[in-house]
């Protein structure tokens, strides 16, 4: 027996030192080093808290960049819905806050020109002029036909020459007209360049609107030109903007997962990146890479693996499972709303890279309850796994970023893992978007 | 060609270059050891990483002797680190039994099917060793192959001196019986 013990043990002596076993590349520059700063015991709880850090950090930003965006916001909210404060702030500080004024905006007093009355006196020749707002966040574009013997004046008008003019009879009010405009006849032009109002003036206190005059002195062609090409290339802004835009970012998820609604094992954080591209204002096609983590929990009823991957005799009563992923979604994304403050929802498709999965199974054997744990890296591609669906709300931040935050869930499709388990996944996606 | 006690001497200095040929040259043995009693090969490879590491960081502790006497006493003391990180993972575990197999691609078998039957044999031996629970697989390892007695099994393991007899002791039996129905197929 002892004989036999000794050969035995002999035997496996002999295979413990000649076994053929696959040695990996020996990369010690590129594995080792990486290590030697750290030490060992606490590497992988670095690591895990480095990785929360920045998941917490990317969300902080995110929340702060909001919270700013949304106080500029409010005072410019607040600025519009208060004229007359706006006016004082102009006067204050002239650069910063400007009110929009468009033709429709002009003060009351306009609503007695008409332009088809005033020009029909003399030759027409029809010029394109760009009246554009000064100082403006929303550049106007608008293009009106006048007589070339008229002085062109901005949308800006002053109120109190206005009235000189209508009073000496120079212009020719029609309380009827509907079209709103500005145009003044040479003499008038004349007239105000006599009582030197001719530059900004302060509106009546009735008057809403911080209102300046810019006098034309001549309509020239350069001018026009100048005009003309400014014209083009605001047209060409916004011609611009209703091209396909191409964006791409960051992200990252908080989520939970759950069998059947079944208990919810832990949140887990995933991180990825996202590219778009925008078809037009309302519609874009996104896809992206996301790693991420899922936890679950499910009783034996749920889990079906293949023939063969568990032991005939064992029977699991319950597991709690963790799988690594790579996500590959596309999706279909509609914008709602305006351009700064959207509301928007998508739907798609993910395929699934399962990387990793372990399992924790409290299992019966022959009557026996036991623990066991089942490791398998074998990569796994999963098509077509799941339907995703989300509601969202993003945020520009600056002429190129965006931040969006995005309640989601993925309906599972097919099973996951080697118990072919059917997971929901549910959560939270932040993601940091730049345009280009 | 570099000696080992060169090697060593530039370990204890934090050079880079000899810590690299400490690596390249002990690799194999570090991971042929460490995957006796780990079950998975990439966290295998992971535990005989950090083994390393723990090696470096420590070296000061290692004195330097007559060249001979070195490279046996350098093997030992990695063993020992090996064994220990090994024991360590296995206990953060929970000491739990492992599901699923062993991949093909872990073993360094031709395709053709030309290595020799010894390497087959032992190929079969250590997944024998490795389908037993952790801590019988330890047991028999540390006793067996690793030469250790059962008070310092105890010790390194926490477990009682006849716990670890009978461990040891259950997985003789279970080995014999594995290589019994092994034989019994081949027959067939």
């Amino acid at each position: 027996m002892l004989n036999e013990h000794e050969n035995m043990d002999e035997l496996f002596r002999k295979a413990a030192e000649d076994y053929p076993l696959r040695l990996e590349p020996k990369e010690w520059n590129n594995k080792a080093t990486s290590y030697a700063n750290v030490p060992v015991a606490s590497r992988l709880a670095a690591i895990k808290r480095y990785f929360i850090a920045v998941v917490l950090l990317f969300v902080a930003i995110i929340t702060g960049f909001l919270i700013l965006n949304n106080k500029t916001e409010t005072v410019s909210t607040a600025l519009q819905s208060n004229p007359q404060k706006n006016v004082q702030t102009s006067n204050s500080n002239e650069n910063e806050v400007t009110k929009e004024t468009t033709l429709d905006d002009t003060p009351n007093d306009l609503d007695k020109f008409d332009i088809s009355d005033v020009s029909s006196r003399s030759n027409r020749r029809q010029k394109s002029i760009a009246v554009s707002n000064t100082k403006s966040s929303v550049p106007v574009n608008e293009t009106v036909s006048t007589p070339s013997n008229f002085a062109i004046f901005d949308n800006t008008i002053p109120i109190t020459a206005l009235r000189i003019a209508t009073e000496k009879g120079i212009v020719n009010p029609d309380p009827q007209a509907k079209q709103k405009s500005t145009v003044f006849t040479n003499e008038a032009k004349n007239e105000l360049a006599r009582n030197s109002e001719l530059t900004t003036v302060n509106v009546e206190e009735t008057t809403t609107t911080d209102v300046k005059l810019l006098v034309e002195e001549k309509t020239n062609n350069k001018e026009s030109e100048g005009n003309k090409a400014i014209a083009k290339t605001e047209n060409k802004k916004t011609k611009h903007n209703e091209k396909r835009q191409f964006y791409y970012g960051l992200s990252s998820t908080i989520n939970l997962s759950t069998i059947k609604q079944q208990a919810i094992v832990s949140p887990m954080v995933g991180l990825g990146v996202v590219a778009g591209i925008s078809f037009n204002k309302s519609f874009s096609l996104e896809t992206g890479l996301q790693l991420s983590s899922h936890k679950y929990y499910t009783t034996g009823e749920y889990f079906k693996p293949k023939a063969g991957v568990m032991p005939a005799n064992m029977k699991v009563e319950d597991m709690i499972g963790k799988v690594n992923t790579i996500d590959l979604p596309i999706s279909l994304k509609y914008n709602f709303s305006s351009v700064r403050k959207k509301l928007f929802v998508t739907t798609g498709l993910s395929n699934t890279i399962i990387t990793d999965e372990h399992n924790v199974y409290d299992v019966t054997v022959n009557g026996q309850v036991m623990s066991k744990i089942g490791d398998y890296n074998k990569t796994k591609f999963i098509p077509v796994s799941s339907i995703n669906f989300s509601v969202g709300y993003q945020k520009q931040i600056g002429k190129n970023f965006r931040a969006q935050a995005e309640p989601y869930i993925q309906i599972p499709l097919r099973g996951t893992g080697v118990g072919y388990m059917p997971v929901t996944n549910f959560g939270l996606r932040l993601a940091f978007l730049k345009s280009k | 060609m570099t000696s080992v006690i060169d090697i060593i001497l530039g370990c204890k200095k934090k050079q880079p270059a000899s810590e690299k040929l400490f690596y390249e040259k002990y690799y194999g043995f570090a991971l042929k050891t460490v995957f006796r009693y780990i079950h998975r090969y990439d966290k295998a490879v992971d535990v005989a990483n950090d083994s390393f590491v723990k090696f470096f960081q420590h070296i000061d502790r290692f004195n330097v002797g007559e060249v001979i006497d070195t490279e046996k006493m350098v093997m030992g003391y990695l063993k020992r680190i090996l064994i220990n990180s090994s024991i360590d993972s296995l206990r953060k575990d929970n000491m739990m039994p492992e599901i699923g197999g062993i991949p093909d691609y872990v073993w360094d078998i031709p395709e053709n099917g030309q290595a020799s039957s010894d390497k087959l044999l032992y190929k079969d031996i250590i997944t024998m060793v490795k389908k037993l629970s952790p801590q019988y697989r330890s047991v028999f390892n540390l006793y067996v192959i690793d030469g250790y007695n059962h008070l310092e099994i105890s010790e390194i393991l926490k477990i009682p001196v006849g716990t670890s007899k009978s461990s040891l002791s259950r997985a003789r039996t279970l080995l014999q019986e594995m290589i019994k129905k092994t034989e019994e197929t081949q027959i067939c």
